[in-house]
């Protein structure tokens, strides 16, 4: 059975039958019933025909090359074979973890749009399922090319659904979101055809090349080889890092995150904070250090710190928000910072603290998403200053609600904490920086800061305190304190007069709205009381990750001039890595 | 016997730039209209002065086609005056604005 | 001489074509003359039709001449070919929008359709010329039937304006074709450009005094004419004008059909010159520059355009300058052989594979054309953009289709991968293959540009509320009502929704097109013995 096709495509084209039968107003059944079925096929896929175990292995042809793969569930068609191009699906670990997130916040996608939405109704879903398809494909897909469609084809639903359902400065967001978008994948689909003209080894002078746009013959090529052509290839790491690091979104890169959250309907939101800023990471894990490891170790101390800036940027830009949406991205920002702070400490801690991270932010920041959607349905604003005291109007909710800003600020027993805890311990052994301090014209080593990833993780542990700050203010000002209706009451009437009558008492979540959050707070908890089986299933992400790094770092380490003491834990470090 | 070949191209490629100038500066549009022939004249003179100097007949045809095709050319060219002339009452050209070009 | 009275080749096959188009043509004349109005209404739009139809059936026949025919004035390669197959292609959606624009703007039928058919003539035959007199006539027979075409509106002054800057700029470029012509005749003494290759390949390295300098006017004079037809950047500047004031079948003609007339030549032209040695290195950076010029300036200024089809205009001139691209791959080709990087059955290949990299490109720009502008004219309005708010609500169909042609055009690969991207991909993978990479990364980064003013549009048709009283779309259907028009929308929709299709056919199956091409390769090639027997 085509399992994985079937979790990209059913959905889709459950949508489109449907759209056709059923009346406007049903359209919303149509859509859940379309994720549930993803849902489920999901589910079936992840428990009972996927091994968790990171032990498969299995020879694959494509278009006559062979490669050794680690891939499940592996699909494949020929496609455009004047291209060469074919339709390859397949999935490891780590794609599986972030389709199952993507399976799960896809029904919440439509849940929340129950009633959110109310006009062109049959739109907004194909656009929803669409969306999902786009994600799912990217991240199951294993060529190249492929990847790119699945790529651009996340962009236009969001496009509409911003544009179509936004609020009222959406028609500038929606464009800034796309043109931002366009920017990275256009370079990288040239960066994809340079790979595919040059993938192969340098042997004797010779280049061998294998002309191919598949993933895994690619890996296969390049892994760990001296002589791979991608050895010394910067500019496409460049090209496809700008397409991952602008979806992050990674500093300077991330300004069009908070306007097209604030402008975005609930759904959109919820998808782009849950899943979208994952493919992001995901495509830096799967493609940019693998296939370019040399190129990655080299931009790896430049790229930490652009992270780390985005971590304190962010937290700092969230708190003197006053717009809840807009606070939310900031934070968005903050916390995707983690994730590439992980990854480029090209360690286990690092790697396998960035991939429960990106679990995490996809729990907590969706969470928060809905839970302001909510309220904004009730409201119809999102200004914190027109809330108050919602703790005594809603108290279901401020529970709910508080599990999430626990989640998100990283409270210990809580995902939250798992992922950061574990990203700034693997960022005080970043190894790239730890090499770059031994090369005698570095900055480090013209500061003598020989314990700068100390200074890495001391600065990106203060993002943490002010995560905690700028989340706290949030739950206090919305939900304790005096309703903001009492002195706000005329204005706000003139504004909504249909609406419910003071500000600040709302009725409270129906179960359909709770049950969301509920489920969220489930695996909030589950994963932060008990993590042995996320982090089980990371493992071999992580090995298989690290792997073609790990062989350019000790090749780095033998080249360095004066090993010194610092060599022996540097080393330690790397072989954690390659084991 | 010297070759006129030099002077002739000199000339035709003046005759060439003037009509240039004349399609650029020149505001009347029969004006245009002769900046235009000239330098399809100006190509008439290479081409006949290509001929004899290699003694190629062909060159010489080539002229004969090219003049055929210029009056094909004033033929519809004056139309189209005429046809903006009616809709204008004037063929100044640095009027013609409704469209921006 | 020892034959006793020479006896021209012709190759039958290789002129139906041409004999099928002139014919139409007269026919139409003749038909016109004898019928009254609506009898020349009803009847002229099917004899053009057939002649159209007639020649594209003889292009895809197997058998047509690959090579030289028609005593060398002639060259049929895979490119030319598919360039004709496009021309009419588009000449014959040019005739399907006839009867209705005939009507809403009451045409004179008779000019409108032998115009149509005379244009295509042109444009086929300079697509397949190889000899500079007849690409001039050719290019004549093309330009003076478009002029006329532009104008034939008389009682719209935009139109007559629009003519009559096409005519001044259009035979400023014949001039300066003309002249470069003649300086190329100077240098190789022939207007063969296959002798004028041979020329090069033989004596190249060592010409006589001044022929070397000739030749380097003669492709710049010729290469500036060209760019003029091309609307290259900075020789772009009708175009806008013409788009806009042109009806809009006639104004799709102009964008697809001449254009891929031009190139086709401007692909022979170049061809002769590639066994220069010294002419690659200059060339292949003048041709870079032309094409960066294009693809930012023509992107950057559709950006603040208030009309559709001028909007479209500078996007042509944008999209123009991708397919330089390609000319410069292929003018760069032979230095790359030279370097000792290829050999010579890879350059034929590569060849092949840049000639179908250019050919699907121009099908797909003008079968998005089809659609863009079949839309624009079904909507009426001139292209002025309020004709387009919140279109989506009005006319879903059309503003869907319109949405496709944008996505198309401005090659966002979202699946399926449309003709539009397929296009531009393969285009950027032949530059990226030849280390060219830097110019493919302008482009695409100018293609992000262009997705500014597309997804504007697509802004305008769905995401904005429809204008209650524009009466900008009525203004074309009002006319239609006073005229009683009830055909003619039928055969306008089944064409947009072919155009649709194909949007979608071609970009999953690219192979369907560029395959007409080798078909007619492998089936029967043509040598010079056979077309003598």
């Amino acid at each position: 059975m085509p399992l994985l096709s079937l979790i990209i495509f059913a959905p889709i084209a459950i949508t489109l039958v449907g759209a056709i039968f059923s009346p406007p107003k049903q359209m919303r059944l149509v859509a859940l019933v379309s994720m549930l079925v993803g849902l489920a096929l999901t589910l079936f896929a992840a428990c009972t025909q996927f091994d968790w175990s990171g032990n498969h292995t299995a020879i694959v042809q494509v278009y006559g090359d062979s490669a050794q793969s680690s891939f499940q569930l592996r699909e494949s068609i020929q496609w455009l074979s004047d291209f060469k191009i074919s339709y390859i699906v397949g999935a490891d670990n780590l794609s599986m973890l972030m389709v199952i997130l993507t399976a799960v916040l896809g029904v919440f996608g439509v849940l929340c749009s129950w009633k959110a939405i109310d006009r062109r109704e049959k739109e907004f879903y194909i656009y929803l399922l669409l969306l999902q398809t786009g994600i799912m494909g990217t991240f199951l897909a294993l060529d190249m090319f492929l990847f790119y469609m699945f790529w651009e084809l996340m962009l236009i639903p969001l496009y509409f659904m911003i544009g179509i359902w936004g609020s009222a400065n959406r028609l500038y967001a929606t464009m800034k979101f796309v043109l931002y978008t366009l920017v990275g994948s256009v370079l990288m689909l040239i960066a994809i055809i340079w790979m595919y003209f040059n993938n192969g080894a340098t042997v004797d002078g010779v280049d061998t090349l294998t002309r191919t746009y598949s993933y895994e013959v690619m890996l296969a090529t390049q892994q760990g080889s001296a002589a791979a052509t991608f050895h010394h290839a910067l500019w496409p790491f460049l090209a496809l890092f700008l397409a991952f690091a602008i979806k992050v979104p990674l500093f300077p890169l991330h300004t069009w995150l908070p306007d097209a959250h604030t402008e975005a309907p609930t759904a959109g939101s919820v998808i782009l904070a849950g899943v979208l800023l994952k493919t992001g990471g995901y495509g830096i894990i799967r493609f940019c250090l693998p296939l370019f490891p040399e190129a990655a170790v080299s931009f790896a101390p430049a790229i930490t710190w652009l992270a780390v800036i985005a971590i304190i940027y962010g937290a700092w830009t969230a708190i003197v928000q006053t717009d809840i949406k807009r606070l939310v991205a900031y934070s968005s920002v903050s916390h995707m910072g983690f994730v590439i702070l992980g990854i480029f400490s090209m360690n286990p801690q690092g790697m396998a603290g960035a991939v429960l991270q990106m679990i995490n932010h996809g729990i907590s920041t969706s969470g928060l998403f809905l839970a302001i959607g909510m309220l904004y349905e009730r409201a119809h604003t999102r200004e914190m200053s027109k809330f108050g005291g919602l703790a005594h109007t809603m108290p279901v909710y401020a529970a709910l609600m508080l599990v999430m800003v626990l989640s998100s600020v990283g409270l210990p027993g809580l995902n939250g904490f798992l992922g950061e805890f574990t990203v700034l311990l693997g960022s005080m052994h970043n190894v790239p920086m730890l090499l770059d301090a031994q090369n005698p014209v570095s900055f480090a080593a013209y500061m003598n800061m020989t314990h700068y990833t100390w200074l890495v993780a001391g600065l990106a542990t203060t993002g943490v305190i002010f995560g905690a700050v700028y989340l706290l203010i949030l739950y206090q000002k919305t939900f304790f304190g005096k309703p903001a209706g009492a002195h706000d009451d005329h204005s706000h009437d003139a504004h909504h007069g249909d609406s419910h009558g003071h500000g600040g008492s709302y009725p409270d979540l129906s179960i359909r709205e709770w049950g969301q959050l509920a489920v969220l707070g489930v695996a909030a908890l589950f994963i932060g009381l008990y993590p042995k089986p996320v982090w089980k299933a990371i493992a071999p992400a992580t090995r298989d990750a690290l792997a073609p790094v790990a062989t350019t770092l000790d090749k780095r380490i033998a080249e360095l001039p004066n090993p010194g003491v610092k060599l022996a834990s540097i080393q330690s470090e790397t072989r954690l890595a390659a084991k | 016997m010297t070759s006129l070949l030099q002077p002739n191209l000199i000339l035709a490629t003046l005759l060439f730039t003037i009509g240039i100038l004349g399609v650029m500066w020149k505001r009347n549009a029969i004006a245009l209209f002769m900046s235009v022939e000239l330098m399809l004249n100006a190509a008439n003179l290479a081409f006949v002065s290509f001929a004899h100097e290699l003694g190629i007949m062909s060159g010489g045809i080539l002229v004969l086609f090219v003049m055929t095709v210029a009056a094909a050319e004033a033929g519809v060219g004056l139309a189209i005056f005429i046809a903006l002339f009616r809709a204008r009452r004037h063929i100044r050209v640095d009027e013609h604005d409704t469209l921006h070009g | 001489m020892e034959t006793a009275a020479y006896v021209p080749a012709i190759n039958l096959h290789g002129i139906l074509p041409f004999i099928s188009l002139l014919a139409g043509g007269m026919l139409c004349l003749a038909a016109d003359a004898m019928s009254g109005k609506e009898g020349s209404r009803r009847i002229l739009p099917v004899i053009s039709f057939v002649a159209l139809a007639a020649a594209l059936v003889s292009f895809l026949l197997p058998g047509y001449p690959t090579g030289s025919f028609l005593e060398n004035t002639f060259y049929s390669d895979s490119f030319s070919r598919l360039g004709c197959i496009v021309i009419l292609v588009s000449a014959i959606a040019t005739t399907l929008m006839g009867p209705r624009q005939v009507i809403r703007r009451n045409l004179p039928s008779g000019e409108y359709y032998t115009l149509i058919v005379f244009a295509a003539l042109g444009m086929v035959l300079l697509a397949l010329a190889n000899e500079m007199l007849s690409a001039f006539v050719a290019l004549e027979i093309m330009s003076l039937s478009l002029y006329v075409l532009t104008g034939i509106d008389r009682r719209s002054g935009k139109s007559a304006e629009a003519s009559f800057k096409y005519f001044i700029l259009g035979a400023f470029a014949s001039a300066f074709f003309v002249f470069g012509s003649g300086f190329l005749f100077g240098s190789t003494r022939t207007t063969f450009l296959a002798d004028a290759h041979n020329y090069f390949a033989t004596r190249g390295g060592n010409m006589p005094e001044g022929a070397e300098m000739w030749a380097f006017i003669a492709f710049g004079l010729v290469f500036v004419g060209l760019c003029f037809k091309l609307s290259l950047a900075p020789f772009h500047m009708w175009a806008p004008d013409v788009y806009e004031g042109a009806n809009t079948p006639t104004t799709l003609y102009i964008a697809t059909g001449s254009k891929v007339a031009a190139f086709a030549f401007l692909i022979h032209f170049a061809h002769a010159f590639s066994s220069w040695q010294i002419f690659t290195a200059p060339v292949t950076f003048i041709v870079g520059l032309i094409a960066v010029a294009s693809m930012t300036w023509g992107n950057i200024a559709a950006i603040v355009q208030s009309n559709l089809k001028r909007m479209l205009a500078y996007s042509s001139v944008a999209q123009t300058g991708y397919m330089m691209i390609a000319v410069m791959v292929l003018v760069a080709l032979p230095s790359l052989q030279a370097a000792g990087n290829l050999n010579a059955t890879t350059i034929a290949n590569d060849t092949t594979l840049i000639y179908n990299a250019i050919s699907l490109y121009l099908a797909g720009y003008t079968i998005i054309s089809i659609l863009a502008f079949g839309i624009a004219f079904h909507i009426g309005g001139e292209g002025s953009m309020a004709a387009y708010r919140g279109l989506f609500h009005r006319k879903p169909f059309a503003a869907v289709g319109m949405a496709i042609a944008m996505f198309s055009l401005s090659g966002l690969g979202f699946l399926p991968p449309t003709i539009g991207f397929i296009g531009k991909f393969y285009l950027f993978k032949e530059a990226v293959r030849f280390n060219m990479t830097g110019i493919a990364v302008i482009g695409i980064l100018t293609s992000v540009i262009a997705a500014f003013y597309y997804l504007s549009l697509i802004v305008t048709m769905f995401m904005k509320a429809p204008d209650e009283e524009n009466g900008i779309e009525l203004a074309g259907r009002r006319e239609e009502r006073i005229a009683g028009l009830g055909g003619g929308d039928a055969i306008v929709r089944v064409m947009l929704a072919t155009a649709t299709a194909l949007i979608f056919v071609l970009g999953l199956y690219p192979g369907l097109f560029t395959g007409l091409a080798a078909k007619a390769v492998t089936t029967k090639p043509m040598t010079t013995a056979m077309v003598k027997k």
